[in-house]
């Protein structure tokens, strides 16, 4: 199992499956759906990000190029995700995009406190969040090169 | 005093009962140590007063009783005096020669000018040893040779043969009077007696003598003899009946040879007096002095009534000071009260806005859940319905698009309404930064964004002077947007659309208007125009959530300012709305 982890380049962090599937969708269609890897809470997320529990074998030489990240999750919540990514010197430098339905002030504020990359509101309309969605992945994908 | 109530509080849900328990325990105490010195002072005074009462009257009484005294002495000087002279007269020699030989009418002779020296003696006569009447000047031969042993004078002088002063008596000779004698005896050489001289005094004589006495206001000096008749009393005829006054117990105990002072009432008028009596003792006389108790108490009386007001003046005295004392005292505790009161009402004050404050954040917190929770379904429902369109459109009929749109439009709708309402939700939350806003460039700026956003022709839109507000320039940006927005929309079926943009300042008001010849609305249903989801047009007609002037409302409202309407179906509307002008709002 360890080795279909190794060309994961997305972590998709997403507690709603119909969300989720559409983001996929979405990156799917610039070819960026397929390395990667959908979890479902903020435990499993922080777990695959420090190859613990299920994650324990994945390789440390391979780093995730960008991480996106739902606000309200079940157990840990984005904003704790988040710090703690930003914490860790070894995933400091993963780029992470923060994806909600929110459109609240506070929880923007709270995430470019905490050092986020990006911080996107998922709009209704489906035409408008399969952009969004695409645009924030080709940016980070493609645009942006991570210091290796 | 003035009422212990606290102020009045109106809600009955505050509790203040217990400061005022604990105020009325402590006014007890406040109102036994005004009492206590109270009472000492009463207590005082009522002491002092019977002291004072007693030695005034003592006073009184003593000030009689030496009337009586020094009348008493003066009396009995005189009747010295007239003792002497009598003794004087028979000791002379050639006097006493005569009468040793039986010479009486010579003897007479010698004292012939007695009478005329002393007025005040009525009469001298000369006596053998047996009391029969030898001789006299004035000359009286009718009682010459009759015998006077019977007198009173008589008795007393041969007791022991010594000078004696008589009672009152009425005399025999004629012009008969009152009068008192002083017998004295005659000696011869070899201390014989050969007889006795007797001086007849007037009673008047006294009365001369006593005169100078002044027993004060109402009051009598009068001098009784060893009987108890009257020598002479200011009130009653010198001459005519002897009056006995032996009843009265001042002149018994006097005659005795006792001297007091005593209160007694007068059986004939019922009046209190007061007798002073006096033994005048060689001679067995009494002197009274007698006055009416009012008269004789009246400077007492004066002086306890004078000391009874001094006494209640103090006592008002301290009343009113303890009264005023009582009354700030009442005024602090009652500020104090009134303090104590303001300060639990700003503490529930607090509370409640601590509540209302929780209320809001867990309407915040609500607000987020719609914000999150509501738009996440509604992104799927429009997600998977595009997706259905994408993937399985080619197997989808006419009807099957259709109704594929209205899915997606309503969640689309749905989702504009909750984003409305999260707007809606948000103004007024915020605190304002007020500052000066150029309303003529945010209207222009607003007009500009309608017209872009307009469906069919582009309305004409005049933009009038506007006075410049305070306020949060993008919340009035928003104002603008709403009204003018809503203008261009209503209008949009005109063949020809105009809408006015004015303003201007009434009083220190600013007052802007958005009017146009739109499809306007019926003044019936006013009350409806504000209210947030309510629309008066169907969504077919005019498209909208029913938000926009619900936050043209609550903004104005927010910035301190009203918003109105006026309208007539197919006529136009015209929108109002104030700000204050001057100074802007500090809210």
């Amino acid at each position: 199992m360890s080795e279909a982890f190794e060309q994961i380049e997305i972590l998709l962090v997403e507690d709603s499956p119909a969300d989720a599937e559409m983001t996929m969708r979405a990156l799917r269609k610039f070819n960026l759906g397929n390395r990667l890897h959908w979890v479902q809470d903020g435990a499993e997320a922080l777990d695959f990000l420090r190859r613990g529990g299920a994650y324990a074998g994945r390789r440390a030489d391979h780093p995730l190029r960008l991480v996106v990240l739902d606000l309200k999750l079940p157990k840990v919540d984005g904003i704790e995700v988040l710090r703690q990514i930003k914490a860790d010197p070894e995933t400091r430098g993963i780029p992470v995009v923060m994806m909600t339905s929110s459109r609240e002030e506070r929880d923007m504020v709270d995430s470019y406190s905490l050092g986020v990359n990006s911080y996107v509101v998922k709009p209704v309309d489906f035409a408008d969040f399969a952009e969004t969605v695409s645009k924030v992945g080709l940016y980070w994908m493609l645009t942006n090169r991570v210091p290796e | 005093m003035p009422d212990l109530e606290l102020p009045t509080v109106q809600s009955p849900s505050i509790s203040i009962t217990e400061p005022v328990h604990a105020s009325g325990r402590k006014e007890w105490w406040y109102f036994v140590a005004l009492a206590l010195p109270l009472a000492g002072i009463v207590l005082l005074g009522a002491l002092t007063y019977r002291a004072i009462d007693r030695e005034l009257t003592a006073a009184a009484l003593s000030r009689n009783a030496a009337l009586a005294g020094l009348t008493a002495v003066m009396v009995s000087e005189k009747l010295d005096r007239l003792v002497d002279i009598g003794v004087s007269l028979a000791d002379r020699v050639r006097f006493r020669e005569l009468i040793a030989v039986g010479r009486w009418v010579e003897a007479s002779r010698i004292l012939a000018r007695v009478p005329a020296e002393f007025p005040f003696i009525d009469r001298v006569a000369l006596f053998d040893v047996d009391g029969t009447v030898m001789g006299g000047i004035p000359d009286t031969p009718e009682v010459i040779g009759r015998s006077f042993a019977y007198r009173d004078w008589y008795r007393g002088v041969t007791r022991a043969w010594k000078p004696y002063v008589s009672e009152v008596y009425r005399r025999a000779a004629a012009p008969s009077s009152n009068v008192f004698g002083v017998a004295v005896p005659i000696r011869s050489d070899r201390q014989q007696v050969l007889g006795v001289l007797l001086l007849q005094v007037r009673l008047e004589t006294l009365l001369d003598w006593t005169r100078s006495v002044d027993v004060g206001d109402a009051g009598v000096l009068y001098v009784v003899d060893q009987r108890a008749n009257v020598v002479f009393h200011p009130q009653l005829p010198l001459q005519g009946d002897l009056v006995d006054f032996s009843a009265l117990p001042s002149v018994s105990e006097a005659l005795a040879g006792r001297k007091g002072v005593r209160e007694e009432v007068d059986p004939r008028s019922g009046d209190a007096r007061v007798i002073a009596y006096q033994p005048v003792p060689k001679y067995g006389w009494a002197v009274i002095a007698d006055q009416p108790a009012r008269a004789a108490f009246e400077a007492r009386n004066d002086q306890l009534r004078y000391m009874l007001i001094a006494y209640a003046l103090i006592v008002a005295l301290f009343g009113l000071t303890a009264y005023l004392a009582s009354r700030m005292v009442l005024e602090r505790k009652q500020a104090a009260d009134v303090q104590r009161t303001n300060a639990e009402l700003e503490r529930r004050v607090a509370e409640r806005t601590m509540q209302l404050e929780a209320a809001m954040k867990e309407l915040e917190g609500f607000s987020y859940s719609v914000s999150h929770d509501l738009r996440a379904p509604l992104r799927a429902i429009n997600g998977f319905a595009r997706m259905l369109e994408e993937d399985y459109g080619e197997r989808l009929d006419h009807e099957g698009h259709r109704l594929l749109g209205v899915v997606r439009s309503s969640a689309t709708q749905m989702g504009r309404l909750i984003d409305d309402l999260l707007d809606f939700s948000r103004v007024g939350r915020a605190p304002l930064t007020p500052k000066p806003v150029d309303m003529a460039a945010l209207a222009r700026d607003a007009a500009g964004e309608a017209a872009a956003a307009a469906d069919g022709a582009a309305p004409a839109i005049e933009l009038g002077p506007l006075p410049p507000a305070r306020g949060d320039p993008a919340l009035l940006r928003q104002v603008w947007l709403n009204l003018i927005g809503n203008a261009v929309k209503f209008s949009s079926r005109r063949d020809a659309p105009r809408i006015g943009v004015s303003g201007r300042l009434q009083d220190s008001v600013a007052i802007y208007c958005v009017a146009d010849n739109g499809t306007g609305f019926d003044m019936r249903y006013y009350d409806k125009l504000f209210g947030v989801f309510q629309r008066l047009h169907r969504q077919e007609e005019f498209s909208g959530t029913g938000v926009g002037l619900a936050m043209v409302q609550r903004i104005v409202a927010h910035h301190g300012g009203k918003v109105w309407a006026e309208g007539r179906p197919d006529h136009g509307a015209s929108f109002f709305f104030s700000l204050p002008a001057k100074g802007g709002s500090d809210v």
